[in-house]
């Protein structure tokens, strides 16, 4: 958990601090443009936040961070015999390797996207407030009449998957890698590819259900 | 007793194992030698599950090493102690862990003071002291490592013992030690040990029988005293080698 949460919050906060910023003049920019006004601006980046780029930032950011690391360990085991080892102990590798780091990359995934999305947003709140002329209550009135209870929940429930896709991809790299230290690295390289590509895919298709259907 | 059948193995087009039969009798000390790449590791794991063959059967007791059926290779894999070309050991946890993570997922010892007398008799066994059981095996010398990981192999006591390569990387007094080692646990708790090594001077010092492996086939199958007068070419070559 401390490996794969806490050591992840620096990067996950200062990344999901800045996209909150963007957000904040991006949308500014275009809203004045189309609609002549940037009143709907801290909502529209508050909802967009909660519903996509919180998960998935995060996920992706957490999946170059931890993704790589758990197929180069898995790997490494792999090329050092310490999988024969286990098998040969009557261990099973993947309740000792694999379910504690789905444990810990759901509960990470979970919790850093709620503080991330609260950072973000807390970022694009001070940027309201000095560029667009919103005070910080105004903010979060707007904030919390737009985004609905169910879009927390089905924001958790794709942390939760894309945590579970994290560990389980990474983990196959690893447990499928060749010999020596290319493979791991080459290892590493297609977990962090194939995770960040099932989350974006996964992220599509909760979305179509969530909000389409 | 262990019995191998008609083993055969091949990676992409290289024949690495070619119809090879032969068996172990119980208690019996067997060294299997030969040149590196010829295989010997890849028999070795046959015999515990961890390669499937491509034809031939491999026979462990009275149980057919099958990897399919999950609970008879189970069974076979708890007769079995596999010591392996490297340590092998957990990097993430402690020597003791190591050693008595066998102990714990088997079931065979429950109780803690238990585990902890049979930690430190296996390392004792093998020449180290206890004051390396907190340690990682990032802490320790490779041939420190090498020993607990015979520690760890011995603390579950199977019947069958299988070195692969087991003094690479040891100096010569612990190779000694390990020699005598694998010399009384062959005859005094009458352990059927398979040694498969490149060492012809620790073949030849612990060895009942020595079989010999050249492009996938055994060219001899013999004593150690046999081995020394052997007309076999890749024989003496190793032993003008020693």
């Amino acid at each position: 958990m401390y490996l794969l949460g806490v050591q992840s919050v620096p990067i996950i906060f200062v990344s999901l601090g800045f996209v909150g910023l963007m957000m904040i003049l991006e949308l500014a920019f275009h809203m004045r443009l189309v609609l002549k006004h940037d009143a709907l601006v801290p909502a529209f980046s508050a909802v967009l936040m909660v519903r996509e780029l919180g998960p998935v930032i995060t996920c992706l950011l957490l999946t170059s961070r931890i993704g790589a690391g758990i197929a180069a360990e898995i790997g490494s085991m792999k090329v050092t015999e310490q999988l024969d080892a286990l098998k040969m102990l009557s261990i099973d590798f993947i309740d000792y390797l694999v379910i504690p780091r789905w444990i810990g990359a759901v509960f990470s995934a979970c919790t850093l996207t709620v503080l991330s999305i609260a950072v973000a947003l807390f970022g694009g709140a001070f940027l309201a407030t000095q560029k667009l002329g919103t005070s910080p209550g105004e903010y979060l009135n707007t904030v919390f009449f737009f985004v609905k209870f169910s879009d927390v929940v089905r924001c958790l429930i794709k942390a939760a998957i894309f945590g579970t896709l994290i560990p389980f991809i990474a983990a196959y790299q690893g447990f499928t890698c060749g010999t020596g230290s290319a493979a791991v690295g080459e290892a590493a390289t297609q977990a962090v590819v194939r995770t960040s590509l099932s989350i974006i895919i996964a992220d599509f298709i909760l979305t179509y259900l969530f909000y389409a259907i | 007793m262990i019995v191998i059948e008609k083993l055969s193995k091949s990676f992409t087009n290289l024949k690495v194992l070619n119809e090879i039969s032969f068996s172990v009798p119980s208690g019996e000390c067997l060294f299997v030698l030969g040149k590196s790449g010829v295989g010997k590791s890849v028999l070795l794991k046959h015999i515990v599950g961890l390669e499937t063959p491509d034809s031939g059967s491999v026979i462990v007791g009275n149980k057919k090493v099958d990897v399919s059926d999950i609970v008879i290779l189970s069974q076979i894999r708890k007769q079995c102690g596999l010591v392996f070309q490297f340590p092998a050991l957990l990097d993430s946890v402690t020597v003791f862990e190591n050693i008595s993570f066998g102990l714990r997922a088997r079931g065979l010892l429950k109780n803690s003071k238990e585990i902890e007398i049979r930690v430190k008799e296996k390392l004792s066994l093998v020449g180290l002291d206890e004051s390396i059981v907190e340690k990682y095996p990032s802490q320790l010398s490779y041939g420190t490592q090498k020993r607990v990981s015979i520690a760890r192999t011995l603390a579950v006591e199977p019947e069958y013992l299988l070195f692969d390569e087991p003094t690479t990387g040891m100096d010569p007094i612990a190779t000694t030690g390990l020699n005598q080692l694998i010399k009384k646990l062959t005859a005094q708790l009458k352990i059927t040990t398979v040694v498969v090594s490149h060492d012809i001077k620790s073949a030849l010092a612990v060895a009942d029988r020595i079989i010999l492996l050249e492009n996938g086939k055994i060219v001899f199958d013999g004593t150690p005293e046999k081995f020394k007068s052997t007309t076999v070419k890749l024989a003496q070559e190793f032993q003008m080698g020693f």
